[in-house]
Order: C-alpha cells, then sequence, then structure tokens
C-alpha cells in the first residue's frame, strides 16, 4: 500500500474569491502534499495561500513569513519576500478560463503545536499568455494547530479548480 | 499508480544522535528523502548529506552542488560549490524556539553503478537568525559506484530531534 495517502479530494466553488478546505490536517502525519490543479478565474488574479485554525477560521493575522522566485517566460526572474505579512504565502499568477494555474504544495508539521507549520512549493501559471512559474516557501510564525487551508485572489472570482490533499505516512 | 510513496527506511531522532544513516536503496527507481522538524544540538549548524555504500557514508571529495537561496527577510543569493566532502544543500538552522529544517530530496541513479548520483533538494527552515530560508537547487556525487542510501548529519554536534523518512517513487 502506498505511504502517500489520499486524505481529501475537493472541487473549488465557482464564483468565489476565497475557497477553504478543512479537516484535512490531523495527527496521523507530519508532512502532507496538497495539488492543486485546473484552477482558473473569471479574470487575472493573484493567488495566495493562508492556514485555517481548529475552529474554522482563516488565519488573517501578520504572522506569515514568505519567499518565493518568480519563473518569468518574457522578462527578468522576479523576488517577492515579506518577513511578516498578513497576507499569507505564495504570490502566483492565475490566468482566465483557458490559461489558469496548478501547483504541489508541501505542508510540515501544521497540527504539532511545538512547533511553527512551514510550507514549500513549485507552481506554474498563465496569465495573458505570460509565463509565470513559481518556486516557494512559507511559514506560519504561530505554533496554532492547523487543520486547513485557504486560498485566495486578490480581484476576480474561481471558475474552475480541484484541490487533492495527500499525507505522507510513516510506519515506524 | 504513478507517483505512490513506498517506504524504504525512516528514523524519528528523539534523543540526540551524531547521524541518521537511511539505507534500501536496490533498484533504478527514483527515490525520496523527507525531512520534517529537524533541529542541531549545536547553533548555527546546516544539514549536511552523503551518500551510503554499502552503508557507509562516502565523504571524498566528490560532491558538487548549486541552489537558489530565497529569503523571508532580504534579496535572495546563490549557492554553489565542487568538490565538497558533503551535499552542504540545506540553509543553517540553530536552537532557538522554532528554528528547524523542513524539506524533501528526491535521489536520482543511486542504484546504478554507471551513472553519478544525483539529487535535488527544496526545503523550508528557520534559521539560525530567525527568518525564513530554502533552498531549491541539486547536486551530483561524481562517482560512479552503487549508492544504497544517504547519511545525514550536522557540521558541528548531534541531531537533537527530527524525522527523516527514505521513500521509493513508483
Amino acid at each position: 500500500m502506498s505511504n502517500l495517502r489520499l486524505i481529501n479530494e475537493t472541487e473549488i466553488i465557482s464564483g468565489v474569491s476565497s475557497f477553504s478546505v478543512t479537516d484535512i490536517f490531523t495527527d496521523d502525519f507530519d508532512i502532507y502534499k496538497i495539488v492543486l490543479s485546473n484552477v482558473s478565474t473569471g479574470a487575472n488574479s493573484i493567488l495566495q495561500y493562508r492556514f485555517v485554525n481548529s475552529a474554522g477560521s482563516v488565519i488573517t493575522s501578520s504572522s506569515y513569513s514568505r519567499a518565493n522566485l518568480n519563473l518569468r517566460d518574457s522578462s527578468a526572474f522576479a523576488e517577492y519576500y515579506n518577513n511578516i505579512t498578513n497576507a499569507g504565502f505564495g504570490f502566483e499568477s492565475v490566468g482566465a478560463s483557458g490559461e489558469g494555474y496548478s501547483s504541489v504544495v508541501y505542508i510540515f508539521n501544521p497540527t504539532n503545536t511545538s512547533s511553527y507549520t512551514f510550507a514549500l512549493y513549485q507552481a506554474m501559471g498563465i496569465t495573458s499568455a505570460l509565463v509565470r512559474g513559481n518556486k516557494g516557501i512559507g511559514v506560519l510564525l504561530d505554533t496554532t494547530n492547523i487543520k486547513g487551508i485557504n486560498i485566495y485572489l486578490n480581484t476576480s472570482t474561481f471558475t474552475s479548480g480541484f484541490i487533492r490533499t495527500y499525507g505522507l505516512r510513516v510506519d515506524s | 499508480m504513478a507517483g505512490q510513496l513506498i517506504q524504504v527506511a525512516t528514523e524519528t531522532v528523539t534523543s540526540a544522535v551524531a547521524s541518521v544513516t537511511l539505507t534500501g536503496i536496490d533498484s533504478d527507481d527514483v527515490y525520496m528523502v523527507a525531512m520534517n522538524n529537524v533541529v542541531p544540538s549545536n547553533d548555527t549548524q546546516l544539514v549536511q548529506v552523503r551518500v551510503t555504500e554499502s552503508g557507509t557514508p562516502n565523504s571524498t571529495s566528490n560532491y558538487d552542488y548549486a541552489f537558489k537561496q530565497m529569503k523571508g527577510n532580504t534579496t535572495f543569493s546563490n549557492g554553489s560549490s565542487t568538490n565538497q566532502s558533503a551535499w552542504f544543500i540545506f540553509s543553517y538552522t540553530g536552537t532557538g524556539a522554532n528554528e528547524s529544517t523542513n524539506g524533501l530530496m528526491y535521489l536520482y541513479n543511486f542504484n546504478n553503478a554507471s551513472e553519478y548520483s544525483f539529487v535535488t533538494v527544496e526545503e523550508s527552515t528557520r534559521t539560525n537568525a530567525g527568518n525564513l530560508q530554502g533552498n531549491q537547487g541539486g547536486g551530483v556525487f561524481t562517482s560512479t559506484s552503487s549508492c544504497n542510501g544517504v547519511n545525514l548529519s550536522f557540521q558541528t554536534g548531534n541531531i537533537a530531534s527530527g524525522t527523516f523518512t527514505l521513500y521509493k517513487v513508483v
């Protein structure tokens, strides 16, 4: 049996600018793989990630640190970083239907209340025919018990997308 | 189904050890090492990685690497070197509150004695200075030996805690 365990598969609701998947992180796993696929929006937008606490609330406080390298096909690569931000992590270009965005995000230690929650990811998006890849990292500077993840857009709304969450099982 | 993970070896450190060795690579498949919450006993240390041959770490000067170092608090930098005694492809971390290293490595051609062994790395670390930092890059072991695993340690002192797991990607 594979040690990569599918935990949840959710289709993003069309017409919303913010979407959460909750109750996906448990003490059964320390590392999670989240795959976003076929994500598109009504208009070009920026997608970012935040965490959801055990009460089901999106953490919007200034308790994130993030960094990402934006890989571009048409201009020099760009660096984005914030030592303290309330925006979460990620700074991803998402295009309208027919273009879109996909990513693989790994989350570390979300339910461990003795540790911060870390993230790393690889992503590829395209907006108005411009390729925008990303390699990035993030951390929640808080030992809160994290139960889920939220994605949100700075403008526009989602028109499609899937979020699949896997746990990396460790058999001792 | 492609992309599945089969656990090959794991070690969870709860009391300090000098190093962790994960072995069991015995095919030409891609392997992956996952690490979480790795903390050194001494401050300002980075995880160093060596291949193992028949379970013994190889510390010859055959390790080359290059990576982009992303930072939450300042502009990014590049890291690279050749002919080192290990892959120094992780960020420095420390003993301060919530400082740890978390990351993934993919291992290529380890079992194949006719090819160099390659590794890619992606990590997310809270440094000894309390900042977010992560490397994305890779390395090569420039010897055509058959390698059956990896040895992970800090440059000085012990591994205080952490979980290390080797998976086969099938």
